[in-house]
């Protein structure tokens, strides 16, 4: 009896893997006119070229968020898992962003960003800081990516922080009091207590921040819809056009098979990576 | 940071400088009847309340079976629902299109649903698994000697077990849920049926000159998870942390 109920929670990943296979049907061009494409659909994308912007901002943003997310992250759990008064509050400020839908995030960001009503410009303005209320945030196809991945960072590195944080409590007191009797400086500390321990969290956080990098999707949606031009675009967000808006189906699922096989490679190589790194703490 | 959303409230008045003159409600009621927010709200909240409570049911069972039932291949199963946690519904997006498509899901809450239970059960699954794994077997031994049926043991002993883990799974998962833009942005196509995040996003785009419209629709949008969040924080922040440490 029990099992015929697996067998259920089998089916909901029938979606998940049903795609799977899909997407690989696409060499048979789900396209309107049905027509027996074949590779073509990736040959076509290789000589196409155009997407390679998408996937270079996709790139750039991914390495960007992964780094500095988690840096920003892992400075302000070292700074809250010290006990001061007040670090609750601290916690859940930080913390907040995480909970707001991207979708308000991304417009209220492009008020603050508005050259005209927000309030960037006004302290600039109030100021006399020339540079603050001539730079187009989000309309300087220069720096738009850039704009959107602060934005990303700051909705975030709560999320990334509070795992590092429970990583860090985890570390028994101990080994910081020894080392103290052995007149260990703090970044000697740091270097061979903490970071050995927190490998896990660090396994998570970085392979979490990498995949969520890798889709990103709604954030520069709503905020630039890929704009200026397509400065902006990410991968995911030209296989959506391609697929529903341009109606090329089959080109947009080969995108989309690229992708899955890009995160995967790009996981695999992490976890082993990592893994090996928390053996040898071990 | 956080006083940037208290500045798009001030900003409802006077249009391009970021201090209030006086407050204007006036706003609030007219963005509360254009964007329909009852609506999105019960929206969300029905999609949400389902997803998980599925997530939830599915999840646990699929846990209790792959760790207590001993059958055989069990490890296998289990690490072929770590694979999807890989995958993300944006990939497979398109096909899953399709078939909803063929099926008639589109525009439907049912759809919706089963989408966000097909995603949230790897995760939940494999925390579960995780959890009942250090739940000693004599219990369940206990219990089947006293001629207890599986589903018994399942309804009398795992699930009052494992209430810890489920609520933050609930939490973590809820949340992600009732934030969510991209599903129900491929699959409510009509525009009939909204969720909250959806909800701001097609009203920006009426609106989106009017600041104050935008600010004050924000506002109320986010205005029900911010106290949630207040309230509920410890519990929140508390369910991200252990299941960190789980995985």
């Amino acid at each position: 009896m029990l099992p015929s109920l697996i067998l259920i929670g089998f089916i909901y990943i029938g979606p998940l893997l049903y795609t799977i296979f899909l997407s690989s049907t696409d060499w048979n061009g789900i396209s309107r006119s049905f027509n027996f494409v074949g590779f073509n659909n990736f040959i076509g994308i290789f000589k196409n070229k155009d997407f390679l912007l998408p996937l270079s901002n996709t790139f750039i943003f991914a390495i960007a968020t992964l780094i500095f997310q988690n840096l920003i992250a892992l400075v302000f759990a070292v700074l809250l898992n010290e006990n001061f008064r007040g670090r609750n509050v601290f916690r859940t400020i930080f913390f907040m962003p995480v909970v707001i839908t991207t979708v308000a995030i991304g417009w209220i960001w492009r008020l603050i960003f508005n050259p005209f009503y927000g309030p960037i410009a006004y302290v600039g303005k109030f100021f006399g800081i020339g540079f603050l209320t001539d730079i187009r945030w989000l309309a300087d196809s220069r720096i738009v990516l850039y704009s959107i991945i602060l934005v990303n960072i700051w909705q975030w590195f709560g999320w990334n922080m509070v795992i590092y944080l429970a990583g860090l409590q985890a570390i028994p007191e101990e080994l910081y009091e020894a080392s103290n009797i052995d007149g260990a400086s703090f970044f000697a500390k740091f270097r061979y207590i903490t970071i050995p321990l927190l490998i896990p969290a660090i396994t998570i956080n970085l392979i979490m921040t990498t995949i969520g990098g890798l889709r990103i999707f709604d954030l520069p949606f709503i905020m630039t819809g890929g704009g200026p031009g397509h400065a902006s675009e990410t991968f995911v967000m030209k296989i959506i056009r391609s697929t529903f808006r341009d109606n090329r189906v089959g080109f947009g699922a080969a995108l989309s098979v690229i992708l899955v096989i890009l995160i995967f490679i790009i996981s695999i190589i992490q976890n082993r990576y990592l893994t090996r790194a928390e053996e040898s703490v071990e | 940071m956080i006083s940037t959303s208290l500045r798009t409230e001030q900003a409802f008045n006077s249009n391009p400088v970021s201090l209030p003159e006086s407050i204007n409600f006036n706003n609030f009621i007219r963005v509360f009847k254009l964007a329909n927010i009852p609506a999105a709200m019960a929206n969300s909240l029905i999609i949400t309340a389902f997803s998980v409570l599925g997530q939830i049911f599915f999840g646990s069972l699929a846990a209790y079976a792959l760790t207590k039932m001993n059958l055989k291949k069990s490890n296998v199963y289990l690490s072929m629902y770590l694979f999807p946690i890989v995958f993300s519904i944006q990939m497979v997006i398109l096909p899953v299109f399709v078939i909803f498509k063929y099926l008639n899901l589109i525009d439907t809450h049912l759809g919706v649903i089963l989408i966000y239970i097909a995603t949230g059960l790897p995760i939940s699954v494999f925390i579960l698994a995780k959890f009942l794994k250090t739940v000693p077997n004599s219990l369940c031994e206990a219990a089947q000697i006293e001629g207890a049926s599986h589903f018994q043991i399942y309804y009398k002993i795992i699930l009052p077990v494992i209430k810890a883990p489920i609520a933050a799974i609930a939490v973590i998962n809820g949340l992600s849920v009732w934030n969510d833009f991209f599903v129900p942005f491929m699959f409510f196509t009509s525009g009939k049926i909204k969720t909250l995040p959806l909800g701001i996003y097609l009203f920006n785009q009426d609106h989106f000159i009017k600041w104050t419209y935008v600010s004050a629709d924000i506002l109320m949008t986010v205005f029900p998870l911010i106290i949630a969040y207040i309230l509920l924080q410890k519990y929140v922040i508390k369910g991200v942390m252990e299941g960190s440490l789980k995985g």
